[in-house]
């Protein structure tokens, strides 16, 4: 019920807050939104030493598109994302997956870069980040990076951050004019972890063919599952038919092998790749078609 | 058998004057809403204490060394407290009431532990949190035992024992006629299987009170608590005299029979006994996911013979039910359950049989419904596959069975009062039907459903049940009542309120209600059973009349009129014309020498019940009614949500129709939670929901707007002719949601909670109609 | 209001300073105190509950610079140089009687324990969206648990505030 003792200090810079990383070692943590670390050190799970509060950290700095991709300071709330003109216009599926991420207050608090460094993988914002290509710019002690999310989550709640690497940002690449997108989950009730997770990304040439196409499943197995591949098998080059749309999920959830558990046993995980998939894929169909004002 | 003793009759009064009857907002909402009002936890003074329970990882071991040495040599522990330093071990309980042993609950274990969260240890420290890392330095030595998990192969030989005396804990036994004849001679016979689940109470406010000796040497205990009684059984722990214990209950943050049986008040006793010093304890939510009682889990199995046109003419059912590892309250709900098995139906051949069985699960207790509630699933399933059998209207089925007024039950009892339940399934069905249908579409399909139920308010009658309440007038004719009811939030305080100014004519804003204190109060027994509004709203009708009935006649002189015609009301005696404000009346009688106040005692009906025949007196009355609802179901993903929903109960007469209402409302949200989606899921006794993030009870999303029906068809037993409606609420629910199901998909549900999977399996069964 | 002697020997307290209900106040802390812990046991705002420890239940409810947040998963320290809004500091004064109002005649509370944050919450809502719809309402609180209500006749509460505003009685 109470969380253990720890030092705190605030950060000025992701800069900052990476250099104290590499000071104190393991058992020094950021904390930003907190919607996913306090809740487990108030049950005494998680016993940080330090905690690194980086919520100050470019304060007010707000989305912003430059050179064709959408920047989101690290600390972006996931209200922010929900509300903003900017993330709705370029990267509208983080829109929607913040508003289905946890209840009103998680998405007061909680940010973009706190949600993707814990690697949740029923997590809807990882899971958008792997289907639309997002990147995250790293900063550590020693310099900075780039990793793109599918190289970012490694398995549950594991990334592939070193100890002292902080998210400074989540870059978003815009897309061309004839794109839609679909988001579909399904969790036990509102505000709660979601069981399966699809995000699809369709653009479709001037004639309706698929151009390019990309899936990811959250919520399956320990990391995001990229279907786009087998999608891409199936539905670029191609006027993407229901019955393709149908087998190129199939092809996804007969690959990856979803797990078992109370929640949800792996064959209704299967059942619901199938069925999310092919609606986000239908959404995002519909929408590219919509898109071009055709 | 001496039979049943009536209940001294109470006069007959017909509300006049307005209180009851109306929707008051009068008592202590305004300040729950300002939030204003103290809850048990909302106590924090220099120098308190606090308290934290040490528990039992293991579902099955022996304790072989509790080693304490370094919380107790770590900077802010107070005490560190075991067995040893319990002056009598022992929770004392009379868990059937029928003279049936019982195994001694231990207030802390020192040899052995039966479950997951048994509690071995008390940490007392100087702040909350160095009682947690104090609590966390206690060390346990454990050897694991064999343990058995599942009530069922609890029942198999060679399954491993949970006491010496072996697992069956109470074994109920009913039967009328000859039902295995009546069985042979059948049309049909209709078999069917039926599980549930157990769940958690999930009241919003944890278990909390703040305990401290008073300045007289008493021990003084602040709690949330539904059984202030409780005092009693804290007085033999610590081998005081009974009157060296106080009880005071707060208003709870819920209670729903989850803190009927003693939560935080033993382990604070024994804190502030050995400290000396105020005490705090309050429970963290896994802490009471893991540890609390839950409802019984129960596995039924029905047998039900029919006649080709659909009357039942035998029913032969087994039910047994999860106890987890100490007795609690399992033989009074397997009891409950017992009684009402058959429901609200007709059969001259029965034989029940309800076995509360031990495992080394969290012993379940008490919970809104209390066995009568899980059988509802039971015999209302069976009612609808005797339909479908049959090929017959299931509200047909039901009509020509219902009990009536010249029915027995199956201990022989004849049915207390008319059942409306007919009135009530007319009602929710055509409520229902004027809701508009809805088109199915590729994926989705809708069905729609009801159940009906009949469910006990008041205790079993064999208890000599009574509760006591205290009546008096200010000089300026403000009314005081003393009754030590504790509320769960129902409006338990102002129904009496309400009730004590209709009778003396004042307004219910004019009437302070004090609860729940052992010391300062009357004792009214627990709100439990739904038998607060029948027991203390009879207490105080009763004093209140009497009060009434020793003043009236100051009145009826100074008016010039007989007793007879006075009038009570708008703050004011009167006969025609001729008024008396209440202040005047109660100065008049000061100056006549007359007590303004008075105290009385309600005996309930009082009879008896021999276990070994299955025959005898049981519940004093029913609360009958029939929910409906609409459903959607996706065949792709299993999910079912809930469009429409219409509670509809025969409640006697509504004290406050507003407060019925709402009980009608929680109820079935409750209920929702119950049957589509909440459950504890323990895995060999180690329970996987602890987190409240893993706990699906209902948000505001998963439950429709509820339509309550209130039906005041026939009087109960309680003040002015109403019936409990606390408990009745819930029961129905699981049934209808089930019933919705089968008209949407074409197959019924036996499993809770109805999970999307579930459905799904149940498509796969039904060969899901292609398109 | 000082905070009493609690922690045993002083670990590692801080003096935290910001405006809770438009008063500035200021906490001697310790780091592992929430922001519920400290409102309720230091600054006496026991109208602040905590439900459960994990963010789910919401009666811990309070506005964090305007926005709903769970304080039993904000630190104290971290309210420093921030504005925090209790369910009973809420105002404008005359929109929360009349909610409360409309709560009470509603039949909107039972047990009460989830009532001042879920009041907050609808309040939050309102001013974000005067001309919310009853399942905008519904969709609203649905991170506020209740166990007793049902939630029908919450709603129920906020459509008499609402009606209450249009026809100007009630408000003010």
């Amino acid at each position: 019920m109470y969380p253990a003792p720890f030092d705190y200090v605030r950060a000025g810079s992701y800069q900052e807050a990476a250099q104290l990383l590499h000071d104190r070692g393991e058992n020094a943590k950021l904390i930003a939104g907190g919607q996913s670390l306090v809740p487990m050190m108030n049950l005494r799970l998680a016993r940080p030493e330090l905690l690194i509060d980086i919520n100050d950290v470019g304060r007010g700095a707000g989305p912003v598109l430059r050179d064709g991709w959408l920047h989101m300071p690290a600390v972006t709330r996931q209200r922010a994302l929900e509300r903003l003109p900017a993330v709705a216009t370029h990267a509208p599926l983080f829109a929607t997956a913040a508003a289905h991420t946890g209840n009103v207050r998680v998405r007061t608090r909680g940010t973009i870069g706190g949600n993707l460094a814990h690697a949740d993988p029923s997590s809807e914002l990882s899971c958008v980040a792997v289907a639309t290509e997002a990147e995250v710019d790293v900063v550590g002690a020693d310099g900075s990076r780039r990793i793109a999310a599918t190289d970012l989550f490694i398995t549950d709640l594991t990334t592939s951050l070193e100890q002292s690497e902080v998210i400074r940002s989540v870059e978003v690449p815009t897309r061309p004019a004839r794109t839609g997108y679909g988001f579909a989950e399904l969790a036990r009730r509102a505000g709660e972890f979601a069981i399966v997770i699809a995000a699809a990304v369709v653009t479709l040439d001037e004639l309706g063919s698929c151009q390019g196409v990309r899936l990811a499943f959250g919520g399956v197995g320990a990391r995001i599952v990229d279907g786009s591949a087998m999608a891409a098998e199936h539905l670029v080059g191609v006027d993407p038919t229901p019955d393709r749309v149908v087998a190129a999920v199939a092809g996804t959830s007969g690959a990856s092998s979803p797990r078992d558990d109370h929640q949800a046993s792996a064959q209704y995980r299967s059942r619901l790749m199938a069925v999310l998939g092919s609606r986000a894929l239908r959404d995002a169909i519909a929408g590219a078609n919509g898109a071009s004002g055709g | 058998m001496t039979g049943r003793q009536a209940a001294p009759p109470i006069p007959r009064v017909v509300p006049r004057s307005g209180s009851v009857g109306q929707a008051s907002v009068a008592g202590e909402f305004a300040e729950k809403i300002a939030g204003g009002l103290a809850y048990a936890a909302d106590r924090y003074e220099p120098g308190m204490l606090y308290a934290k329970v040490v528990r039992s990882v293991l579902p099955s071991a022996e304790i072989i060394a509790i080693d304490s040495s370094e919380a107790e040599r770590l900077p802010g522990t107070v005490a560190i407290l075991t067995a040893s330093d319990v002056p009598h071990n022992v929770v004392s309980e009379e868990a059937s009431g029928l003279g049936m042993t019982v195994i001694q609950t231990p207030v802390l274990a020192s040899k052995r532990v039966r479950y997951a969260g048994e509690p071995i240890a008390i940490a007392v420290a100087e702040s909350p949190h160095l009682a947690e890392v104090a609590a966390e330095s206690v060390f346990v030595d454990y050897e694991p035992l064999d343990g058995v998990y599942d009530a069922d192969a609890a029942l198999l030989p060679g399954s491993p024992d949970v006491h010496e005396r072996g697992n069956v804990l109470a074994d109920w036994n009913l039967a009328s006629g000859d039902v295995d004849a009546a069985m042979a001679a059948a049309d049909h016979v209709v078999v069917g299987e039926y599980f549930t689940q157990a769940v958690d109470h999930a009241y919003l406010e944890p278990e909390a009170g703040v305990g401290w000796i008073d300045a007289d040497g008493i021990v003084t205990l602040q709690v949330a608590t539904q059984v202030i009684e409780h005092a009693t059984e804290i007085a033999a722990l610590l081998g005081l005299p009974e009157n060296r214990v106080r009880v005071i209950a707060t208003y709870m943050g819920g209670g729903f029979g989850g803190k009927e049986d003693m939560t935080v008040e033993p382990f604070l006793a024994l804190a502030v006994w050995n400290t000396g010093r105020k005490v705090q304890m309050v429970w963290s939510r896994q802490e009471s996911l893991l540890a609390r009682p839950k409802r019984h889990p129960f596995t039924m199995r029905y047998r039900t013979g029919v006649t080709a046109d659909g009357k039942l003419v035998a029913q032969d059912i087994d039910i047994v039910g999860d106890a987890g590892a100490y007795p609690y309250l399992s033989p009074r709900v397997l009891f409950a359950g017992a009684v009402t098995a058959a429901g609200p139906y007709r059969c001259e051949n029965t034989r029940i049989r309800a076995r509360a069985v031990f495992t080394n699960n969290v012993p379940n207790s008490a919970f809104r419904g209390f066995g009568a509630m899980q059988v509802t699933f039971g015999y209302e399933s069976q009612l609808d596959r005797i339909a479908a059998t049959i090929g017959a209207d299931a509200g047909q089925v039901r009509l020509i069975n219902f009990l009536d007024e010249h029915d027995s039950l199956p201990t022989g009892e004849p049915v207390p009062t008319r059942p409306a339940v007919a009135a009530t399934m007319e009602a929710a069905t055509q409520a229902l039907s004027e809701v508009e249908r809805k088109e199915p579409s590729a994926t989705l399909r809708y069905g729609r459903g009801f159940g009906c139920s009949m469910q006990p308010y008041g205790r079993t009658v064999f208890f000599q049940d009574r509760a006591s309440s205290w009546v008096g007038f200010q000089a300026d004719g403000t009314v005081i009542v003393r009754a030590g009811v504790t509320d769960l939030g129902g409006g338990q305080a102002a129904s009496l309120g309400q009730i004590a100014a209709e009778v003396l004519g004042v307004d219910p804003e004019n009437v302070v209600v004090h609860i729940g204190d052992t010391h300062l109060n009357p004792l009214t027994g627990g709100t439990f059973a739904t038998r607060q509004l029948y027991m203390s709203g009879n207490a105080v009708l009763k004093t209140a009349m009497e009060l009434r009935e020793t003043l009236a006649d100051v009145a009826a002189d100074l008016l010039g009129v007989a007793p007879s015609h006075l009038e009570f009301g708008g703050s004011a005696v009167s006969a025609g014309d001729s008024r008396l404000t209440t202040a005047e009346w109660v100065r008049a009688c000061e100056q006549a020498n007359l007590p303004v106040a008075h105290m009385s005692t309600f005996f309930a009906e009082s009879g008896d019940f021999d276990p070994r025949t299955g025959k005898g007196q049981t519940f004093p009355d029913y609360t009958y009614g029939t929910h409906a609802a609409e459903v959607s179901v996706d065949l792709e993903t299993g999910v079912v949500e809930v469009l429409a929903y219409i509670g509809c109960h025969d409640v006697g007469l509504a004290i406050n129709p507003l407060r019925v209402e709402g009980q009608i409302q929680g109820g079935v949200a409750q209920g929702l939670g119950y049957a589509l989606s909440e459950e504890i899921i323990t895995d060999n006794g180690t329970n996987q929901s602890v987190l409240f993030a893993d706990y699906l009870m209902p948000t505001s999303r998963e439950v429709p707007d509820i339509i309550p029906l209130i039906l005041e068809e026939v009087p109960g037993k309680g003040p002015f002719g109403a019936r409990g409606i606390g408990e009745p609420a819930i029961a129905p629910v699981a049934a209808t949601i089930a019933s919705a199901i089968e008209n949407a998909i074409g197959a019924r549900p036996t499993e809770l909670p109805i999970t999307p999977e579930r459905i799904l399996a149940l498509l796969e069964e039904r060969h899901r109609p292609g398109t | 209001m000082p905070s009493p002697a609690r922690m045993g020997p002083a670990v590692d307290r801080s003096k935290v300073e910001f405006v809770l209900d438009e008063e500035p106040v200021e906490a001697w802390v310790e780091p592992n105190q929430t922001l519920l812990e400290v409102l309720r046991t230091v600054l006496g705002h026991t109208d602040v509950k905590y439900g459960c420890g994990e963010g789910v239940c919401g009666t811990c409810t309070v506005l964090f610079d305007g926005d709903p947040v769970s304080s039993c998963l904000v630190f104290a320290v971290q309210a420093g140089g921030h504005v925090v809004t209790t369910p009973r500091g809420a105002g404008p004064p005359d929109e929360i009687a009349a909610l409360r109002a409309a709560f009470l005649a509603a039949g909107a509370a039972q047990c009460g324990f989830c009532t001042p944050a879920m009041l907050l919450t609808v309040h939050h809502l309102l001013m974000e969206n005067r001309a919310a719809g009853r399942e905008d309402i519904r969709s609203g609180i649905s991170g506020n648990l209740c166990r007793c209500t049902g939630y029908t006749k919450i709603l129920d509460a906020v459509e008499y505030y609402q009606a209450g505003r249009r026809t100007g009685s009630g408000s003010a």
